[in-house]
């Protein structure tokens, strides 16, 4: 299945942050560990709701997270 | 591999190995011309089997790894699959609709010999699938359908949505 167009900084985010591990960064947002992974690797596209408690669990805007189209990353 | 994928992968093992075993046996029955006493009791057999052998590997599964909540990505994949499932068991209620109410049609179609032969042919299929044979296929719809869900939650929990 083609990965969402939707990129992420979301790595780079958790090793900013104290290098936040994947369980770390789930329990504050509240969903599993997997979907944090899906996520990441962009294999999945979180609603608005998980996407604005992700921000705010790095406490940044959500452009600082998710960009919409082309990113190198 | 997650604890719900470990868990999805057991039940699809289990139900394809007793279900499968199951409508192997049944249809060599029913051809063989067997009452249908016999199938009932290996049906029952083959549901109280898969209920003590799920109950048994997931109870397993589930003390080997820490309990974990749904999310919002387990409820779509799960509603996306039974989508699926649906959609295969409604192609199969369709083609046994056709199946046994198309061969009338044929048999009303002015004749030919080719026309004749595909109407014998439909017919004599029409009839196979009458009788005994009518609850095991019903029952192998829905474990199509059933199988068709795992296997696609599987697939989506691996190659994302």
């Amino acid at each position: 299945m083609a990965p969402t167009s939707i990129k992420n900084n979301i790595r780079r985010l958790r090793f900013d942050t104290n290098e936040m591990t994947q369980q770390a960064l789930a329990e504050a947002v509240g969903v599993t560990r997997q979907t944090i992974i899906a996520i990441e690797h962009g294999k999945y596209s979180p609603s608005l709701e998980i996407a604005f408690r992700i921000a705010a669990a790095f406490d940044v805007a959500m452009d600082d997270v998710f960009i919409y189209g082309e990113l190198d990353q | 591999m997650s604890t719900t994928e470990k868990s999805l992968l057991a039940s699809l093992v289990i139900t394809l190995l007793v279900f499968g075993n199951f409508f192997v046996d049944t249809l060599e029955a029913v051809l063989a011309g067997e009452p249908m006493a016999n199938i009932g009791t290996s049906l029952v057999a083959a549901v109280i089997s898969v209920i003590i052998l799920e109950i048994i590997v997931q109870s397993l599964l589930a003390s080997l790894s820490a309990s974990q909540k749904d999310d919002e990505r387990d409820r779509l994949i799960e509603r996306m699959s039974f989508r699926n499932g649906y959609i295969c068991l409604s192609v199969g209620m369709w083609i046994w609709i056709a199946q046994t109410t198309i061969p009338t049609w044929w048999t009303d179609l002015p004749s030919s010999p080719f026309m004749a032969r595909l109407a014998e042919e439909t017919v004599r299929a029409a009839a196979i699938m009458t009788g005994a044979l009518v609850p095991i296929l019903l029952l192998l719809l829905f474990v199509i359908a059933e199988v068709t869900v795992t296997v696609t939650r599987l697939f989506y929990y691996r190659h994302g949505l």
